[in-house]
């Protein structure tokens, strides 16, 4: 019980911690890429409610 | 354009007249506020006042402290990917908005609702909670009184949401900070003086017959049923999203907002757990106490003594008001962004924006009043007000994984390429981690609706089938989802007239 509390503490902080770090690189290379108002936009997607006219 | 001086705040106006909408709420709030009002909706503390001894009392110690880590494994996998979303798609409608764009309206429409019914139930939940946990200190014992105390507290919450989102994003600044301080308060007030041994942390006794649980199942089962706490706990975390209109790079805050807010809530919220656990002297006495608040007390008053159990007390009755100021904010910014787009009824008055104070004073009031009905109706009948939350709590969560699903499938479709992606992405760990996040919600729905949660099942059944039915019968051929508030200079004539109103 002891040892899947650590193994589970370990998982967890690295997990977190790897999220962290990948979703921090993409945002720096967006800032360097001066990307970071980019994404969806409904221009960009062409999105349109199929009941508007 | 007097709010729109800098460069980044016009890049942050353009950025919302690509998605459609006009600047009407004050875009004030940075990146630090944004995670703090997610942080204390999660409000582990708040969490732990109402279900501690419920969790106890079902899988014992160990069930506690380590279904909590696993728990914090999913979470972090559902944070990063409504992250993702939210810094693809940053409205204040968030999962509605997320929901219609990459799947259809009908699933907007849904998400929407669902979104709405959740706000209302998480509200009064945490009021009333509070009102039952606040009522012996101030020496009130009547059901009435309780009642008129959780009419205060809204009326509280209300009245502060409607000054405008600086003084609330100080106030969610300041809970940020109070709730670590306690959490610092908490730990080291147990682990400074002597407690009971390490090895209590994996005790394994517990006490679930006192639960109504009949007949006890074996402890595997008990341990999946004593995470229903944690998985209660991580919730509300969408708020980060929901305020995206009045956040500064908000494809860049509203995603962390939302990550860090439950990475840092699952560390702190693991050490207050192993704190208030090595704090218990007696654990028989706790696990035979006579409900899930009762053995949270008596875990306070034997951690800390009489007299430091009841300043915690106090405390964490402090931390409760900001849990549901946090909540008012985040129901008012739903309700507004599905009335704005004539998702509900009397959409022209739930949709509009105070030019006074520019917040959604109208939704905001909507979300206090009919929480504040909810409790009443549900007194009134007797019923049971944690089938009432923990049906609340499926439909939050299936409101944050049916836009995870949906982005996964338009992705194998081909309809979402990574250019739609914002700039807060997981990039190739982005679809892994989805599933993980999406599994985790059909696990949650299952465990949420076992016994001895037996009302839970048929009233989401109930709360699907009637959504499904308007939405066929009325909604289907009048509801149109989002729409272009108008061209770009017709926006910048809103912003205008609002501003000028201010002025």
């Amino acid at each position: 019980m002891y040892f899947l509390t650590l193994v589970l503490l370990a998982v967890s902080l690295a997990f977190g911690i790897f999220l962290f770090a990948t979703a921090a690189g993409n945002v720096g290379r967006a800032r360097e890429e001066n990307r970071l108002h980019e994404g969806w936009s409904l221009d960009a997607s062409g999105w349109k409610s199929d009941l508007e006219g | 354009m007097g709010e729109h001086d800098s460069k980044a705040d016009r890049e942050d106006v353009q950025d919302l007249h690509s998605l459609g909408y006009a600047q009407l709420l004050l875009r004030d709030i940075g990146g630090f506020a944004s995670f703090a009002i997610s942080f204390s909706i999660i409000s582990f503390i708040t969490g732990a006042a109402g279900l501690y001894g419920y969790g106890i009392k079902m899988s014992g110690p160990f069930g506690l402290i380590t279904g909590w880590l696993l728990v914090s494994i999913f979470a972090l996998a559902m944070a990063a990917s409504m992250a993702e979303i939210a810094s693809a798609i940053p409205t204040a409608g968030a999962m509605y908005h997320w929901a219609t764009f990459i799947g259809n309206r009908g699933w907007g429409w849904f998400t929407g609702w669902a979104n709405v019914i959740g706000c209302y139930a998480i509200l009064a939940g945490i009021d009333y909670s509070m009102a039952q946990f606040t009522a012996p200190l101030l020496g009130i014992s009547t059901q009435a009184g309780i009642l008129w105390l959780t009419a205060a507290l809204l009326a509280s919450h209300g009245l502060f949401c409607t000054f405008g989102i600086r003084l609330c994003a100080w106030l969610n600044d300041f809970s940020a900070w109070y709730h670590i301080a306690l959490v610092c308060a908490m730990v080291l007030g147990v682990l400074l003086r002597p407690h009971a041994p390490w090895s209590q942390l994996w005790s394994m006794d517990a006490n679930p017959a006192s639960l109504t649980l009949d007949p006890v199942p074996a402890y595997n089962w008990l341990f999946m049923l004593g995470l229903l706490p944690a998985m209660w706990i991580f919730t509300g975390y969408d708020a980060s999203a929901h305020i995206s209109e009045e956040t500064h790079s908000p494809r860049v805050n509203a995603p962390w907002g939302i990550y860090m807010a439950v990475a840092v809530s699952a560390a702190a919220g693991w050490l207050m757990m192993v704190a208030l656990t090595l704090g218990i002297s007696d654990l028989s006495a706790v696990l035979n106490a006579k409900d899930g608040t009762e053995a949270f007390l008596l875990t306070l008053s034997q951690a800390y003594g009489e007299q430091g159990g009841r300043v915690m007390w106090c405390l964490i009755a402090g931390a409760m008001w900001f849990c549901g100021l946090s909540s008012t904010v985040c129901g008012g910014r739903t309700i507004y962004a599905f009335a704005r787009d004539r998702g509900m009824p009397g959409w022209k008055v739930w949709g509009s924006v105070s030019p006074r104070w520019r917040t959604p004073v109208w939704a905001t009031w909507q979300v206090v009043v009919v929480a504040m009905l909810l409790i009443l109706y549900i007194v009134w009948s007797k019923g049971d007000i944690s089938a009432i939350t923990a049906t609340a709590a499926i439909s939050l969560y299936v409101c944050y994984g049916l836009p995870v699903l949906l982005r996964l499938l338009a992705r194998a479709r081909g309809t979402w390429t990574s250019r739609f992606d914002g700039p807060w992405s997981l990039g190739a760990w982005s679809t892994p981690v989805n599933v993980v996040a999406v599994l985790w919600v059909g696990v949650i729905c299952l465990i949420f609706m076992a016994p001895p949660n037996n009302a839970v099942g048929p009233l989401f059944g109930w709360l699907v089938g009637g959504l499904a039915f308007v939405w066929f019968a009325l909604e289907r051929r009048r509801f149109v989802g989002p729409r272009r508030l108008g061209t770009e200079e017709e926006l910048y004539e809103m912003e205008h007239a609002v501003e000028e109103e201010v002025a």
